[in-house]
């Protein structure tokens, strides 16, 4: 009995030497009027930003603001023709002109409107007849590539020029009812992951023209993706209630999988990513708790860090995300249970995890 | 002569006198204006307080049996309920037109005319107005005046859909978009009576009761619903990426509520309008 104890003792140190444990930073929180939605731009290799929808019918703008900005600080309004109800989360450029926000209104339709340069107007809108919901955008010199859902109901992968005059819908081989989660570049060729009602998930390889070269059934469903700097990919994807990060070679290859946690309690749907040079870090939430893991190269889990003395509740399948910003990663959003059922105000958090 | 007296007589003898829109180009004096007076008394009262006249009583029109006004449509020359309201700012925004309206016909009353092409399918299971993106639920009796037609929640399909895809609403469901589902709370959670009483006030008329005033009493309607959910109740469901997911059922239910009303502030004038022209008329 003694023996069976201290086997036990000793693979608790060695769990907890191997995976430092930490708080996640408040660093900023405030009482505001709740918005309706919000989106992140990155544009080129260090500017992020943070887009918020007003939340008056008779007010139709966004604001953008850089993503680690406390306060009003830097902050722009831009007006748009029509509220949004659903933006589009994430928009990624290697470029800094301007951003594309693709956005449905109280009504249903769908618009993508060009912000300029400055971000602080639109230079022009239009209306889109396909995707509906939009999980991300990436932009190359010549075309935006959207995927989304489309109208019925299948994952949707669509170029947009730049003009935003022309359409091309890409026919994806998986038919089956889903979404497009995430997209990256990597080496003069384009990923897609697509998810599916059966939980299902595929990684699909396509050039930049369009063409799907491969298309590889993940091991799980509601997966994100994100490609690393050494070509390499880390995929966060679901069975059951458990959580995993795969990495994959440039070849699709698998290198390892490693297993986050089961979900319990009000978590999140889908991990976000991100590439942290010799790390890969994955936020989300489990058991109503905003969590952030960093792992090594190899899979092990490095770090974790929990937000366990705010009390916020973190919105289970919407309105808070990420960027990485050096050693930093910082997690903006608001709390969900803080907005009274009258007044609408509610506290905005802003957390930072850092590591030594 | 003989014209004249028996066109004063017609006026006299019935209840309703009436006024036309002018066609022609705007000229100073005359009154711009597409309404039904109940008297001639009232119209005098009209032009007084509009510094305008009208070019005669109904421009000469007879009034017309099925509308007891002798508003008639400017193109078909049809009797038509939707040309008596109709304003100069009615195609610009229907805010505004609601607000020339109260204007024009304070004594606004609720239609009894017979049934027509604005309103002729209050029929379970038919769409009240063909651009209606929901069918009747409920045709209810509301004295002699027209139906109540009740569709519950009338927010559109695409709406809907964009709310439950986002995660905001639990379940694809108009009516009940955080408990009618797998797992979900059940009726508990539903908005339909609250949206029933807010197709009701967009179909009462009442200068006192405009729009903003029915969505922020369905608004109330919604929170209580919600209110009935225990706080800490959790809805375990298969979302549609197929996981199990949780999710607290009363911050869903407001956040949906909010969402809704929102939209109907975003959104929704065209369908007060829509229903208020359907619904009122200014002939007594």
């Amino acid at each position: 009995m003694k023996t069976r104890k201290n086997a036990a003792l000793l693979l608790l140190l060695v769990a907890v030497c191997g995976n430092s444990m930490a708080e996640l930073t408040l660093v900023e929180t405030k009482r505001e009027l709740r918005k309706t939605t919000s989106a992140q731009a990155y544009l080129g290799k260090n500017a992020v930003y943070w887009i918020q929808s007003s939340p008056f019918a008779d007010n139709a703008s966004i604001t953008i603001q850089p993503f680690e900005a406390r306060g009003m600080s830097g902050q722009k309004n831009v007006k748009l023709s029509v509220l949004p109800m659903i933006m589009s989360p994430s928009y990624r450029s290697l470029h800094a002109n301007g951003i594309l926000i693709i956005y449905m209104d109280y009504a249903g339709k769908v618009h993508a409107s060009q912000i300029d340069d400055s971000l602080a107007i639109v230079k022009k809108t239009t209306k889109l007849e396909n995707p509906s919901i939009v999980n991300e955008i990436i932009s190359t010199q010549e075309y935006y590539v959207i995927g989304g859902i489309g109208n019925d109901d299948f994952a949707s992968l669509v170029f947009l020029d730049k003009n935003l005059s022309k359409q091309t819908k890409i026919n994806l081989p998986v038919k089956k009812k889903g979404e497009v989660s995430s997209l990256f570049f990597d080496k003069g060729r384009f990923f897609a992951i697509s998810n599916h009602y059966d939980a299902s998930a595929y990684l699909h390889e396509l050039s930049l023209s369009g063409v799907v070269r491969r298309t590889t059934q993940l091991r799980g469903g509601a997966a994100t993706g994100v490609s690393l700097e050494n070509h390499d990919f880390a995929i966060s994807y679901r069975v059951g209630r458990e959580v995993f990060i795969e990495r994959f070679d440039g070849e699709m290859k698998s290198l390892w999988i490693r297993k986050l946690h089961d979900v319990t309690g009000i978590a999140t749907r889908k991990g976000n990513l991100h590439d942290m040079k010799n790390e890969i870090a994955w936020v989300g939430a489990n058991n109503d708790k905003l969590i952030v893991y960093r792992l090594d190269d190899n899979g092990n889990i490095i770090h974790t860090s929990r937000d366990e003395s705010s009390g916020y509740g973190v919105p289970s399948s919407s309105s808070y995300l990420s960027i990485a910003l050096g050693r930093d990663i910082h997690i903006r959003g608001q709390d969900r249970k803080s907005g009274g059922p009258v007044d609408d105000l509610i506290d905005s958090f802003h957390f930072v995890d850092s590591k030594e | 002569m003989v014209y004249s007296i028996l066109f004063f007589l017609l006026a006299q003898l019935s209840t309703t006198v009436c006024a036309q829109f002018s066609t022609t180009p705007a000229q100073p004096g005359l009154c711009h204006a597409a309404i039904c007076f109940a008297n001639p008394v009232d119209e005098a009262a009209f032009e007084r307080a509009n510094h305008c006249v009208f070019g005669s009583m109904c421009a000469g029109q007879a009034i017309k049996s099925a509308t007891q006004c002798c508003g008639a449509n400017r193109f078909s020359g049809k009797p038509e309920v939707h040309d008596k309201f109709q304003t100069v700012e009615s195609g610009i925004n229907a805010l505004h037109w609601w607000t020339a309206y109260k204007a024009e016909c304070p004594a606004m009353t609720q239609n009894g005319a017979p049934p027509d092409a604005l309103w002729a399918q209050c029929v379970p299971g038919r769409k009240h107005s063909p651009s209606d993106d929901w069918e009747v639920v409920i045709a209810e009796k509301n004295g002699t005046s027209r139906d109540y037609c009740i569709d519950g929640c009338s927010t559109p399909p695409s709406f809907v859909w964009g709310l439950w895809k986002s995660g905001v609403f639990i379940f694809n469901d108009k009516d009940n978009p955080t408990g009618k589902g797998p797992g979900g709370i059940g009726a508990t959670s539903s908005f339909f009576n609250a949206c029933a009483a807010h197709d009701r006030c967009y179909q009462t008329c009442s200068i006192g009761i405009d729009q903003s005033a029915c969505d922020d009493k369905l608004l109330s309607d919604m929170l209580t619903a919600c209110a009935t959910i225990p706080p800490d109740h959790i809805t375990t469901f298969i979302n549609f990426l197929g996981f199990p997911d949780d999710e607290n059922t009363r911050k869903k239910c407001t956040d949906a509520a909010k969402d809704m009303h929102t939209g109907l502030q975003a959104a929704g004038s065209p369908a007060f309008k829509k229903r208020r022209t359907q619904y009122c008329q200014c002939c007594k």
